[in-house]
């Protein structure tokens, strides 16, 4: 989320809006928005409805959460760039903004390729912070 | 459950609550201008 909100004045600039999903209930949502400081809203599919219609369903860690993906929705929703990524790797943002720079009616990378995510310490002490502040995960409903 | 949607396929709509409160239509999120819609694992 953060990559995304160091970018997002960029992408508004490209005349994009930006939107994010998770199984998080609001009020772990307003937590994320006030401690990363987003700009973008975040949507919260607690029921897992959204989700599972994406085929995004993880339901095999921490009570059922998203695998992360990106995609790029015109004004009627075709998509015209998706990224299904993993649990370490993410959507390349460079090649994803190349795509955005070139109009998104340009064709999309073939196979978008992704970024390693490298976990750091700065970020296993905050996960830490975070899980004895909220728990691990809201349980579903 | 479904399938994440293709190229060139509708995405498909849905309402939910953002960490205000608020509903949210995501018809309503592409109407002015095209949307970047990511999943994200959640805060941890």
């Amino acid at each position: 989320m953060a990559e995304f909100r160091d970018r997002f004045a960029e992408l508004s600039s490209l005349g994009l809006g930006l939107a994010a999903v998770s199984v998080d209930e609001p009020l772990r949502s307003l937590a994320l928005v006030a401690q990363l400081q987003l700009p973008f809203p975040l949507l919260c599919d607690a029921e897992r409805e959204v989700v599972r219609t994406y085929g995004l369903f993880n339901e095999k860690e921490k009570g059922g959460i998203a695998y992360p993906a990106t995609f790029v929705l015109d004004r009627n929703r075709v998509v015209r760039f998706r990224s299904l990524d993993r649990t370490t790797s993410r959507v390349n943002l460079d090649e994803l903004f190349s795509f955005l720079r070139a109009g998104i009616d340009s064709a999309p990378p073939e196979s978008p390729t992704r970024s390693k995510i490298v976990p750091r310490l700065r970020d296993f002490i905050r996960v830490s912070g975070n899980v004895i502040r909220h728990g691990l995960r809201s349980p579903k409903r | 459950m479904g399938s994440p949607p293709n190229l060139a396929e509708v995405a498909p709509d849905f309402t939910v609550l953002d960490a205000t409160q608020v509903r949210r239509h995501l018809a309503d999120l592409c109407t002015e201008r095209p949307l970047i819609l990511v999943f994200y694992r959640g805060h941890w």
